[in-house]
C-alpha cells in the first residue's frame, strides 16, 4: 500500500473517529442520565458507589470484562504482536484462566462477606472483617496512593489515544492552533502540546460528567456499552484481515521469511534544488543509494536552494520479499544518502524470529520472551487481575450466584473474542503494513484505516477506533469512582462523621469525584515520561497489597487483624523494595526481576508468611467474628 | 440446620471451589510452561516452511491455542457443574433471597 493511500485512509480513519466520538459521548450520557434517575429512588452512598448490590448477568460480566482491559490491550498489546510476533501469543496465554480465577476464585466469598457486613467497599469490608479500624485506614491509604498513579496514567493514555486518532482532521487543528495560540505563554500549561491538553481536558470532562452525575451504575452501564463496541470492533477487524491478507497459513508463511528492520540515519539529498522547501512526512519511503527502501521515523525539509536534508532517523527493510512489494512506494527524486544502521540486539538477519521464542528484540540480546517471563506473566495476568481493588468491589455488586457462574461463562467468551484474535490481526499487520516500527503504537488504528479502506467500507474504521476510547474510558471511571469512594465512605464517614446525613454524603462525592478527577488530570498536564512503567508498578504495587490478605481474610478464620495490616503493607513494601534496586540496577525506574521473576510473585510469597506466621503468633480470633463470617461447624 | 450451619456449609464449598480453581491453574501453568520451553524456540531450517496447524505455528497451536480451548472447555465444566449456588446473605438458601 502506497503512503499516500495509507495517509488518505487515516483521514477518513480520522473522520469516522470525530463522529464515532461525538456519537459516543452522547451515549455515556444518556446512560449517565438514566443511572441518575435510577439513583435517586435508593439509598444514596451505596447505589452511587456499588449499584445497590443488584447488578445482573451482562452489566456484571461486562463491567468486569471492560474494567479489566485497558487502553494497553488496544494500543500497546497489538504493538507488541506486531513488534515480536507470535511469541506475544505465548505472553499473553495466561488470560484463558483470568475469567475462572479472577471471579470464581474471590467473588462468592467476597459478595458474602460484603452482605453480611454491609460494607460497600474494600476497605470497609476489610474493616469490619477483622473489627478494626487500622485495618480499614491503612487499606484506605494503599489504595488512594497506588491508585492515584493509575488513575493519570489512564488519563494520559485517553488523551493520546483521541490525539491520534483525530491527528489530520481538519476542524480539530484548528481548535488545536487556536489553543496552543492561548496557553502557549502560560507557565504549567503552556509546557503541553494543543492537541494533547485538548484531548486531555475534552476526554477528562466527559469522563468526570458522567461518572460524578451517574456514580457505579453510569460506570457499570458505560462499561457495558463498551464491552460491546471492543467485541465488535475485533470480530470485524479479525473477518476484514484474515481476508486480506489471504489467510491465516500465507500469513504465516511470510511471516516466517521476515527478518527485523534496522534502525538508523540517513541525509536525503535531492537531485537538484528546489525553489522552495521540500518537506516530508513521518512515514514517507524513500531508496537509498543502492535502491533499497528507508522509512522515515521523522519528519524532515530539504530547505530551499538546498539538495541535502539534516541527518534523520530512518528504518531500514532488510526482508527480500517486502523490499520488492515497496518499490512502487517510494518518494521520487530524492535518496536517502550516508547511512548508518544498528542491527537489532536480538534476531537480526534471521528468518523466523517473528514466528518462534524468543521473538526479536531490539534492546534486548536475549530477545523479548524468556521462560521465567512465560512464568512471571502467566501468574501476573491471573492473579494481579484477582487482587486488583477494582474488580474486589465489583465482587461485591452481583445479585446472585447464578449470576456469578454464568458471568465466568460470558467472560470467558469475551476474553476469546478479544485476546486470541488480537494477534492473529497484529500478525498480519506486519504482512499488510510493512514499516510500522517507527510508530507502532498506531498500528490499531493504522490498521482499522487500511483493512476497511481496502474493503471498501471506510466509514467502518470509527468503530474500529473506538474499541480503544471504549477501553480507556471504562478502566478511568473505575478507578476515579474507587479513589472517591475511598476519601468519601472510608475516610469521611468511618473516620471524621460517622453521622453524615445522605444529603451531605451525596454532596461530598460530587465534590470529591469531580476535584479528584480534575487534580489527575492537572498531574497528567505533564507526566513523567516513566509513566508506563508507574501503571506496571502501581497495579503490581494494588495486588501485591490486597491479594493475599483478601484471599486469606475471606478463606482463613484464624487471621488476625494484625495479620491483616502487616501482610498489606509487606507485599507494599516488598513492591517497593524491588522497584529501588530495579532502579540502581538499571539506572532507570524499572522493576527488579529476582531470579527472573517478576516483584509481584515475590511480593506474594513475603505477604503470605507474613499472615500466616503473625496470625499464628497473635492470640485467636474472637469466636463471635469467626462465626459471624464463616459459620459453625454442624454437630 | 441453623443459618450459621448454612453459613458453614457454604463457606467450605466456597474453599473446594478455590482449590479446585488453584489447581486448574496449576495444571495449564505447567503445561504453558512446558510446552513453550520445548517447542517454541525451534527456529525452523533456511528453506524449510514453519509447520503449522490451521495456520498458527504448531507450538503456538499446542501451547497457546488448543489450551485456550481445553481451558474454555474446563470452566463451562466448572460454571455449570462444578460450582454451587450459595446464599449470599450467609442467613438463607439460595432460592429464597438470590432470584
Amino acid at each position: 500500500m502506497s503512503d499516500s493511500a495509507i495517509l488518505s485512509a487515516s483521514s477518513i480513519a480520522g473522520d469516522a473517529a470525530l463522529v464515532t466520538f461525538g456519537v459516543y459521548l452522547v451515549g455515556v450520557f444518556i446512560l449517565a442520565w438514566l443511572a441518575n434517575r435510577v439513583q435517586a429512588k435508593k439509598e444514596f452512598a451505596g447505589e452511587y458507589f456499588l449499584g445497590s448490590k443488584g447488578l445482573g448477568l451482562w452489566a456484571f460480566a461486562l463491567t468486569a470484562a471492560a474494567t479489566s482491559a485497558s487502553g494497553g490491550s488496544f494500543m500497546g498489546f497489538p504493538s507488541l504482536i506486531y513488534t515480536h510476533g507470535w511469541v506475544v501469543g505465548w505472553w499473553i496465554s495466561g488470560y484463558v484462566l483470568v475469567p475462572l480465577v479472577s471471579l470464581g476464585l474471590l467473588a462468592k466469598r467476597m459478595n458474602q462477606v460484603g452482605r453480611i457486613s454491609g460494607a460497600i467497599t474494600l476497605p470497609e469490608l476489610l474493616r469490619r472483617r477483622f473489627a478494626s479500624n487500622s485495618v480499614g485506614n491503612v487499606a484506605t491509604l494503599l489504595i488512594i496512593f497506588f491508585m492515584f498513579f493509575y488513575l493519570l496514567a489512564q488519563f494520559k493514555a485517553g488523551a493520546e489515544i483521541m490525539a491520534t486518532l483525530l491527528d489530520g482532521v481538519e476542524p480539530y487543528e484548528n481548535i488545536v492552533n487556536s489553543v496552543e495560540s492561548v496557553t502557549s505563554g502560560l507557565p504549567w500549561i503552556g509546557q503541553t502540546s494543543g492537541d494533547y491538553l485538548l484531548c486531555l481536558i475534552v476526554f477528562a470532562i466527559a469522563v468526570i460528567t458522567y461518572t460524578t452525575f451517574g456514580g457505579f451504575r453510569a460506570v457499570v452501564w458505560t462499561d457495558v456499552m463498551q464491552g460491546v463496541v471492543m467485541a465488535l470492533g475485533v470480530i470485524i477487524l479479525l473477518v476484514l484481515t484474515l481476508s486480506q491478507v489471504g489467510g491465516l497459513k500465507n500469513a504465516t508463511r511470510q511471516l516466517t521469511e521476515m527478518t527485523p528492520p534496522e534502525f538508523g540515519f540517513a541525509v536525503l539529498q535531492s537531485s537538484e534544488a528546489q525553489s522552495s522547501d521540500r518537506f516530508f512526512a513521518r512515514g514517507t519511503w524513500v531508496a537509498d543509494s543502492t535502491g533499497e527502501p528507508l522509512r522515515l521515523a521523522k519528519a524532515t525539509v530539504i530547505p530551499a536552494g538546498d539538495t541535502r536534508s539534516e541527518s534523520v532517523e530512518i528504518l531500514k527493510i532488510t526482508t527480500p520479499e517486502e523490499k520488492q512489494k515497496l518499490l512502487s512506494s517510494m518518494e521520487q527524486g530524492v535518496e536517502g544518502v550516508d547511512l548508518t544502521t544498528e542491527p537489532y540486539a536480538y534476531g537480526a538477519g534471521e528468518r523466523g524470529g517473528y514466528v518462534t521464542a524468543p521473538g526479536p528484540s531490539k534492546s534486548n540480546p536475549v530477545g523479548f520472551m524468556t521462560v521465567m517471563l512465560a512464568f512471571s506473566f502467566f501468574v501476573f495476568w491471573n492473579f494481579a487481575g484477582a487482587g486488583q481493588p477494582s474488580q474486589q468491589v465489583r465482587q461485591m455488586a452481583f445479585d446472585n450466584t447464578k449470576t456469578l457462574r454464568r458471568s465466568i461463562i460470558l467472560v470467558m467468551v469475551f476474553f476469546s473474542i478479544i485476546y486470541f484474535p488480537l494477534v492473529i490481526v497484529f500478525t498480519s499487520a506486519r504482512v499488510l503494513l510493512p514499516g510500522m516500527e517507527i510508530y507502532a503504537d498506531r498500528v490499531m488504528p493504522e490498521m482499522a484505516a487500511h483493512v476497511t479502506a481496502a474493503a471498501g467500507v471506510p466509514w467502518l474504521a470509527g468503530l474500529l477506533v473506538a474499541a480503544p476510547f471504549a477501553a480507556v474510558m471504562s478502566s478511568v471511571d473505575s478507578f476515579l469512582l474507587m479513589v472517591s469512594s475511598g476519601v468519601v465512605r472510608d475516610v469521611y464517614q468511618e473516620t471524621i462523621n460517622p453521622q453524615a446525613s445522605q444529603k451531605s454524603v451525596k454532596r461530598l462525592s460530587y465534590i470529591v469525584t469531580v476535584v479528584v478527577g480534575f487534580l489527575g488530570v492537572f498531574a497528567a498536564l505533564n507526566p513523567p515520561q516513566f509513566l508506563q512503567d508507574l501503571v506496571v508498578f502501581a497495579s503490581g504495587g494494588l495486588a501485591a497489597a490486597f491479594l493475599m490478605p483478601v484471599v486469606f481474610a475471606l478463606y482463613w478464620p484464624r487471621m488476625t487483624s494484625r495479620a491483616a495490616v502487616a501482610g498489606m503493607l509487606s507485599g507494599s513494601v516488598t513492591i517497593l523494595v524491588l522497584y529501588l534496586v530495579g532502579y540502581f540496577v538499571h539506572d532507570k525506574f524499572g522493576e527488579y526481576n529476582l531470579f527472573g521473576l517478576h516483584p509481584f510473585i515475590w511480593a506474594m510469597v513475603v505477604t503470605s508468611l507474613t499472615v500466616i506466621g503473625i496470625s499464628l503468633k497473635s492470640p485467636p480470633v474472637d469466636s463471635a467474628l469467626v462465626e459471624k463470617y464463616f459459620g459453625r461447624k454442624p454437630a | 440446620m441453623s443459618d450459621s450451619e448454612k453459613l458453614y456449609l457454604s463457606y467450605r464449598q466456597s474453599l473446594r471451589e478455590f482449590w479446585w480453581i488453584t489447581g486448574a491453574w496449576g495444571v495449564f501453568v505447567i503445561w504453558n510452561v512446558a510446552s513453550g520451553a520445548l517447542f517454541a524456540y525451534q527456529i525452523p531450517d533456511p528453506g524449510a516452511e514453519m509447520a503449522t496447524v490451521i495456520g498458527v505455528p504448531r507450538w503456538v497451536f499446542f501451547t497457546v491455542l488448543f489450551p485456550w480451548l481445553f481451558g474454555n472447555a474446563f470452566i463451562l465444566w466448572f460454571a455449570t457443574k462444578l460450582m454451587k449456588d450459595s446464599s449470599l446473605n450467609g442467613t438463607s438458601d439460595p432460592e429464597e433471597t438470590d432470584e
